[in-house]
């Protein structure tokens, strides 16, 4: 049996429906083909689809410091909190100066301590030196 | 029909989730870090002079107990040294061990190497028993952050083809062939963020930040668990990495961030 003589299931082949000795198959009626299975990717691809603002990402954070060239990275960020408060100490708070610090103590520190630090300067308890 | 069912199955099982471990897996997950690449690489070294000292050992262990059985021989010798035997038997293991020990190192300070200037910097913060997820590298104050948590879907809910006990609800998306700063910490006991297929196990100690840095060569899902015991659902709090092409990772990073600094 020739691969191009095969219509629908085993038994039917394409010569026999020509002449007339067999009835083709019925064709599929709706509903009875299920839905293919959602794939996680699926909505990703959707998500994209639909035109957005395109916002520039940068990427770009804190770049590695040779004080600490270590895995332990913990100073990395306290010191870099405190380098950011002593210099809107000495610049002023809106200095342009400044905010590089505050991009660079941001990426590495935890946001929880970032808030509990930030409580205890305006409480004037930091103990850090600032 | 069958056949064709369980092949599909076998290749739906077996080759479907490529970046996490499999049933009755012996070796390692594919690499998708040069780092991993080098543990591989190092345990294929190793495993050279392994396979060498075993069979060699083996034979002299199996001559021995021919050669001096107590009916074939039953007088014992009484050797007690021979110089030239016991330098060879010093001198020679010692460069077999040097020649293990030297990519071993070399192995050891690279995965140390802190990268100089990593393209972003992500936060892993373990928690009692989840993940939390900090990409703070796009804020402009200390309270917007694109934050969120990672938590694993509960064994009852997977889809088809989601892995149980590895797949999460929030994956950490990260763009491939870029480095990457992961800052790890944790805010209760100790955990550890693993991912085998990219070489790094970190441990997530409270009160401290460790760096790892990872560069995925290629885009994928990849995953790990906990690798530290940190209590009763130290199981089921999974990592879940995906890699995307930097596009990719733009557009996603910045459609979190959209609706957060609408809010703002």
């Amino acid at each position: 049996m020739n691969q191009n003589d095969v219509v629908q299931g085993d038994n039917l082949t394409l010569s026999e429906v020509i002449t007339g000795k067999q009835a083709p198959d019925p064709a599929h009626e709706y509903g009875t083909v299920s839905p293919p299975p959602s794939s996680p990717d699926q909505s990703y691809r959707n998500e994209d689809e639909v035109p957005q603002p395109n916002v520039e990402i940068e990427l770009k954070t804190a770049p590695g410091d040779w004080r600490f060239p270590v895995q332990n990275q913990t100073r990395h960020c306290y010191t870099r909190y405190l380098e950011y408060h002593r210099c809107i100490k000495e610049k002023g708070k809106d200095d342009p100066a400044c905010e590089k610090f505050a991009r660079y103590y941001r990426s590495l520190c935890p946001l929880e301590w970032i808030q509990r630090w930030n409580e205890q300067v305006e409480q004037g308890t930091f103990p850090g030196p600032i | 029909m069958k056949i064709q069912m369980i092949v599909r199955e076998w290749l739906f099982f077996t080759i479907a989730p490529c970046d996490a471990a499999e049933p009755w897996q012996l070796g390692f997950q594919d690499a998708a870090t040069p780092m991993m690449q080098g543990i591989i690489d190092l345990h294929h070294d190793i495993f050279f002079f392994l396979i060498l000292i075993l069979v060699f050992v083996s034979w002299i262990l199996v001559r021995a107990l021919w050669h001096f059985h107590y009916k074939k021989n039953p007088i014992p010798q009484r050797i007690v040294h021979g110089t030239t035997i016991e330098i060879i038997r010093t001198i020679f293991p010692s460069i077999i061990l040097m020649f293990i020990a030297i990519p071993s190192f070399a192995l050891l300070y690279s995965m140390d190497e802190v990268v100089v200037d990593p393209a972003i910097t992500i936060k892993a913060i373990g928690h009692q028993w989840y993940r939390t997820y900090e990409y703070s590298d796009y804020n402009s104050s200390d309270e917007q952050s694109l934050t969120f948590d990672s938590y694993m879907i509960p064994e009852d809910d997977p889809e088809l083809g989601q892995s149980r006990l590895l797949e999460v609800d929030n994956r950490v998306v990260v763009p491939a062939k870029t480095h990457i700063r992961i800052i790890v910490t944790s805010a209760d006991v100790l955990h550890s963020w693993a991912v085998p297929s990219s070489g790094v196990k970190c441990d997530a100690v409270p009160g401290r930040l460790n760096q790892t840095s990872i560069l995925v060569q290629r885009e994928g899902v990849y995953y790990g668990q906990c690798s530290e015991i940190c209590g009763t659902n130290h199981a089921f709090m999974p990592i879940v990495v995906e890699a995307v092409s930097r596009k990719d990772y733009g557009s996603r990073v910045s459609n979190q961030l959209i609706p957060q600094t609408g809010e703002a």
